[in-house]
């Protein structure tokens, strides 16, 4: 794998971290699968994209994209906590939706994004090769998401959600409104989603509406590799290690589809992610059927 | 003070499965009281309990904590008033967060949840007192997660997470009832001591007759939703583990014969 190759999957991983917080969200905190996000993911990168081309500032315009995230994430609570709608189902039903809801906001399949201005622009006037500078610039962002994430998670507000998600009839007898801690919950998490498609779409130049397709499987895959790697009772160290999962991710992929041996091509790139992570989901229960 | 009239819950109504839980409950609770409920499998000691905490709707009647109407509220903003301890150990608090952490969640009950760090130095130091004096040991294991406790620890944890925060009834759901015997014991006398040193207005249900005539101080028994019995003071001192098991089989025999009457 060659200097540019290794980067590129840092990059693409940092850039995924956003998705995998907040897919660590939904799925381990609330125990809410949540496939909103393979329509929220696409939702922030067209509705940055769109607003960058119109003149928009790109720091508002992907502001803009986490708030579409975030009422996107409100649909599916929605359907959820109001009409009893299994999770998994109201968020196909928000997934399904949002590619209409997509393609009308660009007003075609894809918009580039090339020789606009973004949030990376004046980054890259530093001087330090974009190769270098792209990954540093978003782990500054992921950074700064992880630690306000760890704050809003230790607070007495954060603590009553992981309650909600932990086990609801105890939350209850505390006072804590369930739902009302799963409406904030989804839609945070994808917030943190449709940032990531809009970092995505400044980054790459475009905006596609087919980008979201498996966002959830890669989400879930660096949750899980996260959590094999970095086992610990403190939520700050869950939420390293989405980021360092996410990362790691990006790069046993990269390896394996530039290892000429296993004749692997990019097309493969879905279902060897789908084998990956059906395999970290079978193996800690493997090992535990050995212990007992 | 708890003021309960004409309460009556009626599950499954209009079916041919309907069951009349709660048929007719009047039951009045002053302050500082610790009342044991006794009664046989589906005598509806637990929905009168779910009653009182908002789990089960009432079908109709009234309830009122501190002269505050509470019948129509919801479970969540009820507890503000109401604190509880689940039978099962794993109910009553979160097994993958730490013992702190849900010590944190308790003492918040009923309160505003805000942005505000939870597990602040001054709550840290209340919980280890608190924690420190059940004596088990887990003062040095804050840090843990409760899924690491056995159900006794976990029980006695979830009392006092339970008395953290001031409420006006504590509602105690046969919570020594999975526990082994000595554990049993252990939590049942914390129990007492807690309620006596707090001067909280209990309400603990239980299927142990001995452990209803030894802890509180008015016990009464239910049966097939009502209220048979209801002894208090110097009645409720000289009556014997055998004398209340067999006022149970009086009533329960009666209802018997009172089967057989219709067949």
């Amino acid at each position: 794998m060659s200097a540019i190759a290794f980067w590129g999957a840092v990059e693409l991983g940092l850039i995924f971290a956003f998705v995998s917080l907040g897919v660590y969200l939904t799925f381990r905190i609330l125990d809410f699968p949540d496939l909103t996000v393979d329509g929220s993911f696409p939702l922030g990168a067209a509705v940055a994209a769109v607003l960058i081309i119109n003149g928009v500032n790109p720091w508002l315009a992907t502001m803009a994209a986490f708030f579409a995230g975030g009422c996107a994430g409100l649909v599916t609570a929605f359907l959820n906590v109001r009409f009893g709608i299994l999770h998994l189902l109201a968020s196909i039903l928000t997934m399904i939706a949002l590619f209409s809801v997509n393609l009308r906001v660009m007003g075609r399949p894809n918009v580039a994004l090339l020789m606009q201005d973004t949030v990376l622009t004046p980054f890259l006037k530093l001087g330090l090769h974009p190769t270098y500078m792209r990954p540093l610039f978003l782990l500054m962002l992921v950074l700064v998401a992880l630690v306000l994430l760890a704050l809003f998670l230790r607070s007495n507000f954060g603590l009553a959600m992981r309650a909600a998600g932990s086990n609801p009839r105890m939350a209850r007898a505390q006072g804590v409104n369930v739902g009302f801690h799963i409406f904030t919950g989804v839609a945070l998490s994808n917030a943190l989603v449709g940032l990531g498609g809009a970092l995505f779409a400044q980054i790459n130049g475009f905006a596609d509406v087919t980008t979201g397709v498996g966002t959830i499987v890669v989400g879930l895959a660096a949750v899980i590799v996260g959590e094999t790697l970095l086992r610990g009772r403190f939520i700050w160290v869950a939420l390293i290690g989405c980021i360092v999962g996410s990362i790691l991710y990006r790069i046993a992929v990269q390896l394996a589809l530039s290892a000429d041996v296993i004749g692997l091509k990019a097309s493969d790139l879905n279902l060897a992610t789908a084998v990956l992570v059906a395999l970290a989901l079978i193996l800690p229960k493997l090992r535990r059927g050995k212990t007992t | 003070m708890i003021e309960i009239s004409n309460l009556g819950v009626t599950f499954a109504s209009g079916t041919p499965l309907e069951k009349h839980a709660l048929k007719t409950i009047d039951l009045s609770i002053d302050s500082g009281r610790f009342i044991s409920v006794i009664g046989s499998n589906g005598a509806g000691k637990s929905t009168l309990l779910g009653a009182i905490a908002g789990d089960v709707t009432c079908t109709r009647g009234k309830i009122s904590i501190a002269e505050r109407d509470i019948t129509r509220l919801p479970a969540a903003k009820r507890a503000r008033s109401i604190a509880r301890v689940f039978q099962d150990p794993l109910a009553g608090s979160c097994t993958n967060l730490t013992i702190e952490e849900n010590l944190a969640i308790a003492m918040a009950r009923g309160a505003r949840r805000d942005l505000t760090r939870a597990l602040s130095e001054d709550w840290r130091g209340v919980f280890e007192s608190r924690i420190k004096r059940l004596g088990l040991g887990l003062e040095k294991r804050m840090q843990d997660l409760m899924g690491q406790l056995s159900g006794g620890q976990r029980q006695a944890v979830s009392l006092i997470m339970a008395t953290l925060a001031p409420c006006d009834i504590l509602l105690l759901d046969e919570h020594t009832a999975a526990l082994d015997p000595g554990m049993a014991e252990f939590v049942l006398e914390l129990t007492k001591e807690v309620q006596r040193d707090l001067g909280l207005t209990t309400l603990m249900v239980t299927h142990s007759m001995s452990q209803a005539l030894e802890a509180g101080d008015r016990t009464i028994m239910l049966h097939e939703g009502e209220i048979i019995l209801d002894v208090d003071g110097q009645e409720r001192q000289g009556l014997s583990v055998e004398a209340l098991v067999s006022k149970f089989r009086d009533v329960r025999d009666g209802a018997i014969d009172s089967d057989a009457l219709l067949l």
